[in-house]
């Protein structure tokens, strides 16, 4: 990455601690954020799909279904982004299938490391903390403050990493 | 290609080619460590992340998606695995720059990347050599896919098993599942591949995942379309193209043994392997999910020893206790990925392909970049700042 993507990638990820922030601190405004976000993202990800498909897939065999792809998103976009007065119960069980999955993927990935005895501990407290996240998701399945809570935890971890990758050293040497 | 083939079969080539027992061993086990030098192994050993020649699939599940984490994966795949053919090669079609990023990543085999891999290889130790003779054998084996995560490019269809009948060779149809826990099933010719996923970068599209593990078997016979070649379909002939790259290996160990100057594309040693020819291509034509026994067999045979099996912790101990690591198998294995790994992204930065993230070149910048590669400075510049 160059510096301009590198200093891009910052301040996208200290907007995202800052929304994360405010959004804990006001868990009724963060939970229509939270729906709006996920609206937005579909909306997005329907449009990266027609870029792509602009971009790339019609250059391959059978790629015309990626162009359905983003037609389909978008809508389904659109759509959720009017829901405004969804139940955030649907929320906390969208949140809570997506830190299981981490949890389970990062157990799996500790119990390799540990078959071939590696350092294993690590990532078995990662794959841990993951599924604590959503037990304690289920038990509070009726909060806001909650869903808001677990949602932003998730954010602010990805910010966070996203930061210490940009100072990481990740040119390659190469000597002759 | 799998052990049957990286670890056996290389000991066979190394054996014909004129090495002795024991160099054929340690050859044919550095092959065979490509396969399975992944983070998780280094990490265990004390030794550089850096130098990883593979990922497990967890791994790859574990690591970001982002620019970075796409960068490591695309230099460990193409570095080892999935050789570009052409960084300069443009399609028949203009297509846009992105595109054709991904296209110029396509493995095949005979490539001038080849030559700089076996050059590479030259005098650095038996390790260096099973290492290069790996990639050069994956060129064979997964011609026409790239080693980075890539829809557009990975993604084959309307795959057909071609098997010999009476008149010929006869169609017969393949199913692909995608329980990774399943093994392929022959007789019912159903075989595991990636998921399809329609994101361009996701890993379930990098290398030759979606057709599973049929570039990795040495009689299958198959048509199929790629997702790149504008609706043409490409026949792959595994029992010739293992054949080839097995007299490619032979006439790589000789390059490697001073018998031969200068290491040229094209150029096999049939002659060499002639006598061998029948036996070779039965090995390849049976319909097994793995050939290790009959390899080993013929390795036996030839040099009248006893093949030990792949042991992954076998130099562990060796490296983990020297003070002086460079000195040890493993630690002359990391420096020749090391080095491979830092020329293949060399070559593709040049070609301006951004997909394996930036090279800086230590005669024009001096030190800067990952410290793990200054292991490999010092080797080779003798310590010299």
């Amino acid at each position: 990455m160059n510096t301009l993507k590198k200093t891009f990638s910052i301040i996208w990820a200290l907007l995202v601690l800052m929304i994360s922030y405010f959004m804990i601190t006001d868990p009724e405004v963060g939970h229509v954020v939270i729906v709006f976000v996920i609206g937005f993202g579909l909306i997005l990800k329907g449009i990266k799909y027609l870029y792509f498909y602009f971009k790339m897939a019609k250059y391959m065999v059978g790629g015309k279904g990626i162009f359905y792809y983003g037609i389909i998103y978008l809508n389904l976009g659109i759509f959720t982004s009017t829901l405004f007065d969804i139940q955030h119960i649907y929320i906390m069980i969208y949140l809570l299938g997506m830190y299981l999955f981490w949890g389970f993927i990062s157990i799996m990935r500790a119990l390799e490391m540990k078959k071939m005895e590696s350092h294993w501990k690590m990532k078995m407290i990662e794959g841990v903390g993951y599924f604590v996240i959503a037990v304690l998701g289920i038990v509070f399945i009726n909060s806001v403050m909650a869903a808001s809570i677990i949602y932003c935890v998730g954010l602010m971890y990805s910010a966070v990493m996203r930061i210490i990758a940009n100072f990481r050293q990740t040119a390659i040497v190469y000597i002759q | 290609m799998q052990e049957d083939f990286h670890y056996y079969a290389t000991y066979c080539a190394a054996y014909i080619a004129g090495y002795n027992h024991e160099d054929c061993l340690k050859i044919c086990y550095g092959a065979q460590l490509v396969d399975l030098c992944s983070k998780t192994f280094l990490t265990k050993i004390g030794g550089p992340t850096q130098a990883a020649t593979t990922q497990l699939s967890l791994e790859m599940m574990d690591i970001r998606k982002d620019v970075l984490g796409l960068q490591e994966i695309t230099r460990i795949w193409a570095s080892f695995h999935f050789l570009p053919y052409d960084l300069n090669r443009t399609p028949d079609k203009k297509v846009p720059k992105k595109y054709l990023y991904k296209y110029r990543l396509i493995c095949d085999t005979n490539s001038d990347l080849l030559v700089d891999t076996i050059n590479l290889a030259k005098d650095k130790g038996l390790e260096a050599i099973g290492l290069s003779v790996h990639i050069l054998a994956d060129t064979w084996a997964h011609r026409y896919f790239a080693g980075t995560p890539s829809l557009v490019i990975n993604s084959p269809s309307g795959f057909v098993e071609l098997v010999e009948g009476k008149n010929g060779l006869e169609e017969r149809k393949l199913k692909f599942r995608n329980s990774p826990f399943k093994p392929d099933d022959l007789k019912k010719n159903i075989f595991t591949c990636s998921m399809l996923q329609a994101d361009e970068n996701a890993i379930m599209n990098l290398g030759h995942g979606r057709a599973g593990h049929l570039p990795d078997y040495g009689f299958m016979r198959y048509k199929y379309m790629p997702a790149w070649k504008n609706y043409e379909e490409i026949i792959k002939d595994n029992p010739k193209d293992y054949y080839n790259a097995f007299c490619q290996m032979v006439y790589a160990f000789k390059f490697f043994r001073g018998e031969i100057k200068s290491f040229k594309k094209n150029t096999y040693a049939f002659e060499d392997v002639e006598k061998y020819k029948e036996r070779i291509n039965n090995i390849l034509k049976v319909r097994r999910l793995s050939m290790s026994e009959d390899w080993k067999a013929f390795g036996e045979m030839l040099s009248n020893e006893k093949i030990e099996s792949f042991k992954l912790f076998k130099y562990e101990k060796e490296y983990v206790q020297s003070s002086e690591k460079s000195n040890t198998y493993l630690g002359r294995f990391i420096l020749a990925a090391l080095a491979q790994k830092s020329m293949v992204t060399n070559r593709i930065y040049k070609s301006k392909n951004p997909l394996a993230g930036i090279s800086v070149d230590y005669e024009k910048n001096g030190l800067k970049g990952m410290k793990e590669y200054f292991a490999l400075l010092k080797t080779i510049k003798g310590g010299e700042k």
